[in-house]
């Protein structure tokens, strides 16, 4: 037999050997970083990115939940006003019934406990909407970059009729500056001890506290007025 | 060279050629269907995010599953949250494609629910039966995948939810 056809086929199958073992370490462990890193890697951010942003609103939802059945306990223990007031409005001074701002007071504070940051809060018929910071998301990667921003805003129906209580503020106080009874000139119910006149608001809605145990609250709102201390000086 | 030792050398030489390629053909192959699998396991993850801010959403009675994991801790009742959870992810996860969900929820490292579909690991267990043996080199197998969030709890208790599926990769 030729002595070169029978070298050929050991050194062909070398060769052979020699280019495959060349070729995986290409395709497969050199180029395994590259291609396995990135296939499905930065789509799949993008939809992360939106993910993380729907968690966040998600929790701001809840947190405003939570903060408002606090704030709506805390604003009817002390009537709205002040605790140094101790439940007794008197206009134009440290315990001007201020509701609406005094109740957005009070849920800054709780809402401030699960470290979210606002930019607007306000009541609109009962509703409290609160606009929240941007939410962003920034993920910078060798061959991508995500930037991600949500604005948020929430609106939460409150468990209180603050536009009520708004509106008996706004008599009593035309009342006395009319200079008339405030007595007679509401049509909500009221008890009478010498000066202080106690009003109890009607409160259909229920709070849960969650402290050991959940607590359900259904509570009257009440509040008192000094009928010869009103802050007003009356036209009499 | 001898014509015997000649006729020896060029038959190694052939079956050693086919070994080589056979080796690399089958090296090739496993290398190619791990990528096809990273690329499926990392938008799976995204899609299993969206099932379990779902499952967060979903309403039950006038409240939302969210509500009710949080009136389940704090009255440390479970029945109704087991019973909820078993129905809604019975119906998201079909049982042939996957057969296997578990979800739990931590608060400060303390697991305080843990409930998972009915799973038989028989079925998926490798053993000597030659069709489990063929699974490896097709696709049908499990593949296990989870996903968690953070979840806001009355006074700022931090509750983290983790979900577990396993499908069958196809």
């Amino acid at each position: 037999m030729n002595k070169k056809a029978v070298i050929f086929m050991p050194v062909f199958s070398i060769f052979v050997l020699v280019i495959l073992t060349y070729a995986y370490y290409e395709t497969v462990i050199k180029g395994s970083d590259d291609l396995s890193s990135k296939i499905g890697e930065n789509q799949a951010e993008i939809i992360n990115a939106y993910n993380k942003g729907q968690e966040y609103m998600l929790n701001a939802e809840y947190a405003i939940k939570y903060s408002s059945y606090r704030a709506i306990d805390d604003f009817i223990k002390y009537s709205g006003v002040d605790k140094n007031c101790n439940s007794i409005w008197k206009f134009n001074s440290d315990c001007n019934p201020d509701l609406k701002i005094n109740f957005i007071n009070l849920f800054n504070q709780e809402l401030s406990k699960y470290n979210y940051k606002t930019k607007e809060v306000k009541i609109e018929d009962n509703n409290l909407i609160v606009t929240f910071e941007d939410f962003n998301y920034n993920k910078d990667s060798e061959n991508f970059k995500v930037e991600y921003s949500l604005p948020i805003t929430v609106k939460h129906e409150l468990n209180l009729d603050i536009e009520k209580l708004a509106a008996i503020k706004d008599s009593l106080k035309q009342c006395a500056q009319d200079g008339k009874d405030l007595n007679t000139c509401m049509n909500e119910k009221n008890e009478v001890q010498g000066n202080l006149l106690t009003f109890t608001i009607k409160n259909d809605k229920e709070i849960v506290i969650y402290t050991d145990k959940p607590e359900i609250k259904k509570q009257d709102f009440i509040f008192k007025i000094d009928t010869k201390d009103t802050g007003i000086i009356g036209v009499f | 060279m001898k014509k015997g030792e000649s006729a020896l050398t060029i038959v190694f030489s052939l079956i050693f050629l086919a070994i080589v390629i056979t080796i690399f053909y089958i090296m090739f192959i496993l290398s190619s269907s791990g990528k096809a699998e990273f690329e499926i396991t990392q938008v799976g993850i995204a899609d299993m995010n969206i099932n379990l801010m779902n499952y967060l959403r979903t309403p039950v009675n006038d409240k939302s599953m969210h509500d009710l994991i949080v009136d389940s801790y704090y009255k440390d009742k479970y029945e109704d949250l087991e019973k909820n959870t078993e129905d809604i992810f019975n119906k998201v996860y079909d049982n042939d494609r996957c057969p296997f969900w578990r979800i739990y929820g931590k608060i400060e490292d303390e697991k305080f629910f843990d409930y998972e579909s009915e799973f038989d690991a028989r079925k998926y267990t490798l053993s000597a039966s030659p069709h489990n043996f063929f699974r490896l080199f097709n696709d049908d197998i499990i593949i296990p995948r989870s996903s968690s969030i953070d979840m806001v709890m009355p006074e700022n208790k931090k509750a983290k939810i983790t979900l577990i599926e396993g499908c069958i990769n196809e």
